[in-house]
C-alpha cells in the first residue's frame, strides 16, 4: 500500500514538474528530524517517543497568469503522503479558487504546522497528532482538528482591505469531511484512497481580519479569526461533528503572543455500547493554548506556551479504562530555536504534562531541521 | 521601573533584524522593513531570503502570499516587498557591520588605470559566479564587443592587445570574441540572436545615446552587459572601478535580476553592490557591501 502510495506521489510530482515545463515551477522544501525523549517508563507506548524525520517537498508550477498548480508531499510519521494537492485559480484579490487536496483552513496554526514555522518541536494539544502524551485513540485520541488537516473539496477565498491596513480575509469550503466509526479515525483519513464515508460534504469557514502597523511602528499587527466546520463522520450519517475556533496573535516589537481555542462537539450512536450510561449522545472536546515567542540576539529565538485539552463525554469500551467522562491534559512548554546557518535550525524544548486521569511525566524534545 | 518593564524594554528593543540594511538607499531600506515584518509573520526570513527565483516568479509568489489569511499585505506593501525581493541578490552578505553609518552618498568611483583589455578577464571571470550560467546554452560563450562608428580604430586595437590566453573558460565553454560595430537596435538584435551573443561588452567612450539603448536591448534580451569603466556601470550588469591602485568589480544588482542572473555571495563580498535608484534609471548610490571593502579589493579566487 505505501508502496502504491509512493509510487503514485512519484508520478503526481512528476507531472507537477512536467506541467511546469512550460511554466515557472518554484520547488521547496523542509526537512527535519526530532528526537523526542520521555524518560518516565511508566507512560511507555502512550506516547511516540523516538526518533522522528519529516521531509516535506513542495513544487509550484504558475502554468497561467491566474493558474498554479502546487503538489506537496510529506514523508514523516505516516510514510509518504500527501500535505496538499491542488489548482489554485487566482482571478480577483476578493474571489480565488483551490480544488483537489486542500489544506483545511482551521485556526492560525494551519498555516504554520511546517516545523519551520513554528518554534517548540510539538504542536498545540488541539492540533497535535502523535507527539502529544496519549494521542492513541484508547485514550485522547489526538487534538480537535489535526494539522494540517488535509482533504478533497473546493476552497473559495479571498480578501478584502476596508481601510489600508486592515485586511479582511473571508474562505469557504467543502471537503469529504472526517472520518471514523465510533471516534475520528485520523490514520484513515491521511492514506490513499482518499474516499468519502459518505455523500454528505462537510462545509466550513473561516474569517480573520488583520489590522497592521506601521513597518517603523512597534505595534506590528492583530489578528483575529474565527473557524467553525460541520460535517458527519460515518457512512450512515447518523453521526456528526461542529467544530468551532477562536485565535488571535498580537506582534509588539519582536515579542508575538498567540492565543487559539478550540471545540468540538462529536455525537454518537446512542444505542452503541459505552462504558458508561449515555446521558448526553455527544462527547465534546475543548481546547486552548497561549504562546508568547522573542528572540534573544541574532541567532536564538524562545517559546513559552501552555495548552490544554479537555474531553467531556462517555467513552468507548476500547478506551483506557482509567479515561473518565471528564478527562484533561494540561501542558507548560519552553522551547528555543537557534539558528545554525541562514537556512538550518536547532530546536529544544522542555514539555511537562499533567493529566488528572493519565500519569503525568516530563519529555525533552532535541531536533534539527533545515529549510530550502 | 519594575524588573518586568526593564525586561519587557529590552526585549523589545534589543534583537536585530534578520539583515542589516542599515547602509542601503533609503528606499531600498524601507522595503526591507515591509518585507521583513510582514513575512516573518508565517515564516522565517531565512526562506525567502535564500529562495532563487525570477522577478516573475517573485511577482507570481508575492501574489499568492498577499492572499494568504492574516498577511495583512495590501498593494503597496506587496509593491515594496516586490522591489526588496526582485533586487536582493546579496542575501545577507552585502550588509556591514553594525555601526558602520549609512552611506547616503558614494564617492565619485574612479577608472582603473590598467589598460582596459587586461581587465577583461577580470570581468568575465565574475560570470563564473552567476548560478544561471550553466543554463545558458551550451558552446563558444560569444562576447561581443560593442563600439560604433567612430570607435571603429580603437575596437580594432582593443580586440588585437586582448592576450586569448588569458581569458578565462565559462564553466568549460571557451570565451570568443567577436566585433560588433553598432547602427541601430533592430540590427543589434538581430546580430546578437543569429551569432547568439551571451554578453555584451561596450567599448569605454561609446556615445552616451548609443549606449543608453544598447545596454537597453541587451536587457531585453536577457545577455549580460558588461563595462570595463565606472561611467558605463549603470547600464551593465558588472563593469569595473579603481579601488585605489587595485581594479574592483561593480555589480549592479537591479541589472543583473532584470537579466535573471543571480551571482553568488562570494562574488558579491569582493565587488561593490550597486542598485537602481529607480527603476531603469542610470542614477545609483552606494551598495552596502562597499564601506567596509573600501580599504581594500580582495582578489578573486
Amino acid at each position: 500500500m505505501k508502496s502504491n502510495s509512493s509510487r503514485r506521489w512519484a508520478l503526481a510530482l512528476t507531472l507537477v514538474a512536467g506541467t511546469g515545463l512550460a511554466a515557472e515551477v518554484h520547488f521547496s522544501g523542509t526537512a527535519f528530524l526530532n528526537q523526542w525523549l520521555v524518560p518516565d517508563p511508566r507512560v511507555g507506548r502512550s506516547v511516540l517517543s523516538g526518533l522522528t524525520p519529516e521531509l516535506a517537498i513542495k513544487l509550484d508550477a504558475d502554468v497561467h497568469e491566474l493558474v498554479t498548480v502546487s503538489a506537496k508531499a510529506c514523508f514523516s510519521c505516516h510514510g509518504v503522503e500527501v500535505a496538499h494537492g491542488y489548482v489554485d485559480f487566482t482571478p480577483k484579490p476578493y474571489f480565488n479558487l483551490q480544488a483537489g487536496r486542500l489544506v483545511v483552513p482551521f485556526g492560525d496554526f494551519a498555516q504554520r504546522y511546517d516545523p519551520a514555522a513554528h518554534r517548540p518541536s510539538s504542536k498545540p494539544l488541539i492540533y497535535d497528532m502523535g507527539r502529544m502524551g496519549y494521542f492513541e485513540a484508547s485514550a485522547f485520541n489526538l487534538g480537535i482538528v489535526p494539522a494540517p488537516y488535509v482533504d478533497t473539496g473546493l476552497l473559495v477565498y479571498g480578501h478584502a482591505f476596508p481601510h489600508e491596513r486592515l485586511q479582511l480575509w473571508y474562505g469557504a469550503y467543502v471537503v469529504n469531511g472526517l472520518k471514523g466509526g465510533q471516534d475520528f479515525d485520523f490514520a484513515s483519513m491521511r492514506v490513499p484512497y482518499y474516499v468519502d464515508v459518505n455523500k454528505a460534504p462537510a462545509v466550513g469557514g473561516r474569517f480573520v481580519l488583520t489590522l497592521s502597523g506601521a513597518a517603523e511602528s512597534t505595534f506590528k499587527d492583530l489578528t483575529v479569526g474565527v473557524s467553525g466546520m460541520h460535517g458527519g463522520y460515518d457512512p450512515a450519517l447518523l453521526r456528526t461533528y461542529t467544530a468551532v475556533g477562536v485565535d488571535a496573535a498580537l506582534r509588539l516589537g519582536k515579542v508575538t503572543a498567540r492565543a487559539e481555542a478550540a471545540w468540538i462537539r462529536r455525537t454518537i450512536d446512542p444505542l452503541g455500547t459505552y462504558r458508561f450510561q449515555v446521558i448526553d449522545p455527544f462527547v465534546d472536546k475543548a481546547g486552548a493554548y497561549l504562546e508568547v515567542e522573542h528572540p534573544i540576539g541574532e541567532r536564538i529565538s524562545m517559546a513559552y506556551r501552555v495548552d490544554a485539552l479537555r474531553r467531556v463525554g462517555v467513552t468507548l469500551l476500547t478506551q483506557d479504562e482509567r479515561m473518565a467522562p471528564d478527562s484533561y491534559l494540561l501542558r507548560g512548554t519552553v522551547a528555543t530555536q537557534v539558528a545554525l546557518f541562514e537556512t538550518v535550525f536547532l530546536k529544544a524544548s522542555y514539555e511537562y504534562t499533567y493529566s488528572n486521569v493519565l500519569p503525568s511525566f516530563h519529555a525533552g524534545n532535541l531536533g534539527l531541521g533545515a529549510t530550502f | 521601573m519594575s524588573a518586568l518593564g526593564l525586561l519587557v524594554v529590552a526585549v523589545l528593543g534589543s534583537a536585530p533584524d534578520a539583515l542589516d540594511v542599515s547602509s542601503w538607499p533609503a528606499e531600498k531600506q524601507a522595503q526591507y522593513r515591509v518585507f521583513a515584518v510582514r513575512c516573518s509573520k508565517c515564516h522565517s526570513l531565512a526562506r525567502p531570503l535564500s529562495a532563487r527565483m525570477t522577478p516573475e516568479g517573485w511577482r507570481a509568489y508575492v501574489k499568492k502570499m498577499t492572499r494568504r489569511s492574516g498577511s495583512g499585505i495590501n498593494e503597496e506593501a506587496a509593491e515594496a516587498i516586490l522591489g526588496f525581493l526582485t533586487t536582493n541578490l546579496v542575501k545577507g552578505a552585502a550588509a556591514p557591520p553594525a555601526g558602520t553609518p549609512p552611506q547616503e552618498t558614494a564617492p565619485a568611483p574612479k577608472a582603473p588605470t590598467q589598460a582596459p583589455e587586461t581587465l577583461l578577464p577580470l570581468v568575465l571571470r565574475a560570470l563564473t559566479y552567476d548560478r544561471t550560467l550553466p543554463d545558458r546554452g551550451t558552446g563558444p560563450f560569444v562576447v561581443a564587443v560593442a563600439f560604433d562608428g567612430a570607435q571603429r580604430t580603437r575596437a580594432g586595437e582593443f580586440m588585437a592587445a586582448v592576450d586569448p590566453t588569458t581569458l578565462p573558460a565559462l564553466r568549460n565553454r571557451t570565451v570568443r570574441l567577436l566585433e560588433l560595430e553598432l547602427t541601430d537596435p533592430a540590427e543589434f538584435r538581430r546580430l546578437v540572436a543569429e551569432k547568439n551573443v551571451q554578453a555584451v561588452l561596450v567599448l569605454p567612450g561609446l556615445a552616451p545615446s548609443t549606449l543608453s539603448w544598447v545596454c537597453a536591448a541587451t536587457q531585453e534580451l536577457k545577455r549580460y552587459g558588461l563595462a570595463l569603466t565606472p561611467e558605463q556601470a549603470p547600464n551593465a550588469v558588472v563593469a569595473i572601478e579603481a579601488n585605489g591602485a587595485k581594479p574592483r568589480l561593480v555589480v549592479n544588482a537591479s541589472r543583473a535580476s532584470a537579466v535573471g542572473a543571480e551571482f553568488d555571495r562570494t562574488l558579491l563580498q569582493v565587488s561593490r553592490v550597486v542598485v537602481d535608484e529607480e527603476s531603469g534609471g542610470d542614477r545609483l548610490r552606494a551598495g552596502q557591501a562597499n564601506a567596509r571593502r573600501d580599504a581594500g579589493t580582495t582578489p578573486l579566487p
